[in-house]
C-alpha cells in the first residue's frame, strides 16, 4: 500500500511509456529530464566531431556526456552550447534551436 | 528492438556463469537458484573476459565476443551439468506476494518512478564509451569532468557487452537489469534456505527500498546480488560460492571493498579461521589488486586516492543523526524494525557481524567529509542496503527443502529428506 502511494503520489500520467527515463522521479518535472530530451535532440543536430558546452552544473554535463558520444563535451568555450530551462548571455553565440526545454546556441 | 535485446543480453548472462552448476551446493539447490547463481558468475565471467581483452590490446567486436563467450557457454554446458532434480513445494499464498512485489518494482522502473540520477551521470555513459572505443577507454576515464573513473569496471562492462549485442545503450534495459538483480536475490535466498517468508521480506524491503533509494540503474543492485551470494553460501559452507560472489562485489562498487573486508573480519571473528576467511576473499583480493594496478599504471587514482583523508571527529553526531533519518527509508525505519525483531528467534551471527561492521564502515566513510550533509542525503538510502541485507539474512530460517549446511539440520518443516550417495539432499 505504501508502495503504491509512492508511486501515485510521483503523479500522472500512470500508464502511460514515458519519454526519459527521469520523467517521474520526482512530483516537480525533474531538470535531468529536460537535460535527456536536448542532448538527444543536440545528438541529431549538431554535426558530429563538434565541441559541445552544456551550460549548468556538472550533471547536466554528464548526461550529454553518455547521450553524445560521438560528440566532444567540454567545461567551455565549446562550438556548440546546450542550455536547458535558460538562455546563454554570451554575444559569441547565436541561438540555432529553440525548445521548450531549452536552446541550442552556435559560436557566431 | 534495441531494448529487447539489451535485455536479451542481460537474461544471457547465466549461460556464461553454467559452470557453477558444477558445484555441490548448487548442485543441490532449485533451478531458480541455481539460474541466479549463474547469473551473478556470468556477469563476473563477462567483466573479468572483457578486462583482459582490454589489456591485452584485442578489441572487442561481436565475433570475438562470440568466440570467446560461445567456447565458455559450450565449457559450462559441457561440464555444469547437474545430476540432481531438486522440486521444491509452493506455498501459493507467500509466491504470489512475492511476485506481486516484483511486479510493483517493474511497474516503477517501466514509469520512470525508480530511475538512479547514476546511471545518467557515469555508469550509462562509461559504458556507452567503453562500446564505442571497443575497450576500456583510459583516455574517457583520465578527463576529471568525468565522475568516479576509478570505480570498478563490473557494471559498465556487463552493460557495454550487452549494448555490443544490442547494437545500441538501453537505458530502459539498464533499469531493468536491476529488477533482474533483485530476482535472482529473491531466487537464492528462497533456494538456498528455503524460506518463503524470508524471501517475501526481502522482496518487500528491495521493492521499498529501491523505489525510495532510485537504486535501479546504478551498480547497487548487482553488489545486492553479490553480497546476498556471499553471504548466503557462507551459511551454508559453500565456499567456492562466496569467493564468486566476493569477488563480484569488489569488482562492482567501491563499497564491495569494504564488504570483503568485513566479511574476513567475520569468518575471522565467528569462525576463527584464518585460513578459510583468505580462501574465500582470495580472487576478490587478486580482482581488487589488478584493477588497483590497472588504475595506478594509467594514473587514474581518483577516489581510492582520498583514502587517507582526515577524520572529522566533531561531526559524528551529525553523521549519526543524518544517517539515522535516512535509514529510516521515509517509512519510520520498518525494513529494520521487522528483521531486528525476527532476531529474537534465530540469528545467524556471521551475517549479522557483516551487518554491524558495514554499518560502521558507512559512518566511518561519512565522518571523512567535514560536511556530509549532501553526501549522506544522496547515497545512504543506497550504502545502507548492505547492512539491512546482511541483517536479513541473519534472521532467515534454514527450511528443509533448501540446501542445508553439511553437519547440520534444517528446521521449519520437520520433513525427512534423502540424500543421495553423494550426500546431497534429495527431492522433499
Amino acid at each position: 500500500m505504501a508502495l503504491v502511494r509512492h508511486f501515485y503520489g510521483l503523479g500522472a500520467p500512470y500508464f502511460a511509456i514515458p519519454e526519459t527515463i527521469q520523467d517521474h522521479v520526482s512530483v516537480e518535472r525533474p531538470i535531468s529530464r529536460d537535460t535527456i530530451v536536448m542532448a538527444r535532440r543536440a545528438a541529431r543536430l549538431i554535426p558530429r566531431g563538434a565541441t559541445v558546452t552544456v551550460n549548468g552544473d556538472w550533471t547536466l554535463a554528464n548526461i550529454a556526456t553518455g547521450l553524445m558520444p560521438k560528440h566532444a563535451i567540454v567545461d567551455k568555450n565549446g562550438q556548440y552550447v546546450i542550455t536547458v530551462r535558460g538562455s546563454l548571455n554570451d554575444p559569441a553565440y547565436a541561438v540555432l534551436h529553440e525548445f521548450d526545454e531549452g536552446k541550442i546556441y552556435v559560436r557566431r | 528492438m534495441t531494448h529487447v535485446l539489451f535485455v536479451a543480453a542481460l537474461l544471457s548472462l547465466p549461460l556464461f556463469g553454467l559452470w557453477t552448476w558444477r558445484l555441490e551446493a548448487v548442485r543441490r539447490a532449485d533451478l531458480a537458484a541455481r539460474v541466479a547463481v549463474a547469473g551473478a558468475a556470468g556477469a563476473v565471467t563477462v567483466a573479468v573476459v572483457m578486462s583482459v581483452l582490454s589489456l591485452v590490446h584485442v578489441r572487442w567486436t561481436r565475433i570475438t565476443l562470440l568466440v570467446i563467450f560461445g567456447a565458455v557457454l559450450w565449457s559450462g554446458a559441457r561440464f555444469g551439468r547437474r545430476t540432481l532434480a531438486i522440486r521444491r513445494p509452493k506455498r501459493p499464498p507467500l509466491h504470489w506476494m512475492t511476485i506481486a512485489f516484483v511486479a510493483l518494482t517493474c511497474y516503477g522502473i517501466l514509469t520512470a518512478r525508480e530511475s538512479a540520477g547514476d546511471l545518467h551521470f557515469f555508469w550509462g555513459p562509461k559504458a556507452i564509451h567503453f562500446a564505442e572505443a571497443r575497450g576500456i577507454d583510459v583516455a574517457f576515464l583520465a578527463n576529471h569532468a568525468h565522475p568516479n573513473p576509478d570505480y570498478p569496471p563490473l557494471v559498465p562492462l556487463v552493460y557495454a557487452f550487452a549494448t555490443l549485442v544490442a547494437g545500441g545503450f538501453s537505458w530502459w534495459g539498464a533499469l531493468l537489469g536491476s529488477a533482474l538483480c533483485m530476482i535472482a536475490c529473491i531466487a537464492i535466498v528462497r533456494g538456498f534456505t528455503g524460506d518463503d517468508f524470508g524471501a517475501l521480506l526481502l522482496a518487500a524491503i528491495y521493492a521499498w527500498t529501491f523505489a525510495v533509494g532510485y537504486v535501479p540503474g546504478g551498480a547497487d543492485a548487482p553488489l545486492l546480488l553479490f553480497e546476498t551470494l556471499a553471504l548466503i553460501a557462507l551459511t551454508r559452507n559453500a565456499d567456492a560460492l562466496a569467493a564468486i560472489g566476493l569477488a563480484g562485489a569488489v569488482f562492482t562498487k567501491v563499497e564491495g571493498a569494504t564488504f570483503v573486508i568485513a566479511v574476513v573480519l567475520a569468518i575471522v571473528l565467528v569462525r576463527r579461521d584464518f585460513k578459510r576467511s583468505f580462501r574465500v576473499a582470495a580472487p576478490a583480493f587478486v580482482l581488487f589488486a589488478a584493477w588497483l594496478a590497472f588504475l595506478l599504471v594509467n594514473h587514474l587514482i581518483f577516489g581510492y586516492g582520498e583514502a587517507p583523508a582526515p577524520i572529522h571527529f566533531d561531526v559524528i553526531a551529525k553523521t549519526l543523526t543524518l544517517v539515522a533519518q535516512s535509514a529510516q527509508y521515509r517509512i519510520a525505519a520498518l525494513p529494520w524494525i521487522v528483521p531486528i525483531v525476527l532476531l529474537v528467534w534465530r540469528r545467524d551471527p556471521l551475517p549479522l557481524v557483516v551487518a554491524v561492521l558495514t554499518f560502521g564502515v558507512a559512518i566511518f566513510f561519512y565522518i571523512h567529509n567535514q560536511n556530509p550533509d549532501w553526501w549522506i542525503s544522496a547515497s545512504a538510502l543506497r550504502v545502507l542496503l548492505t547492512p539491512l541485507t546482511a541483517l536479513l539474512i541473519a534472521v532467515l530460517q534454514s527450511r528443509a527443502d533448501g540446501v542445508v549446511p553439511e553437519g547440520k539440520e534444517a528446521e521449519g518443516s520437520g520433513r525427512e529428506i534423502g540424500r543421495d550417495a553423494r550426500g546431497a539432499v534429495g527431492q522433499v
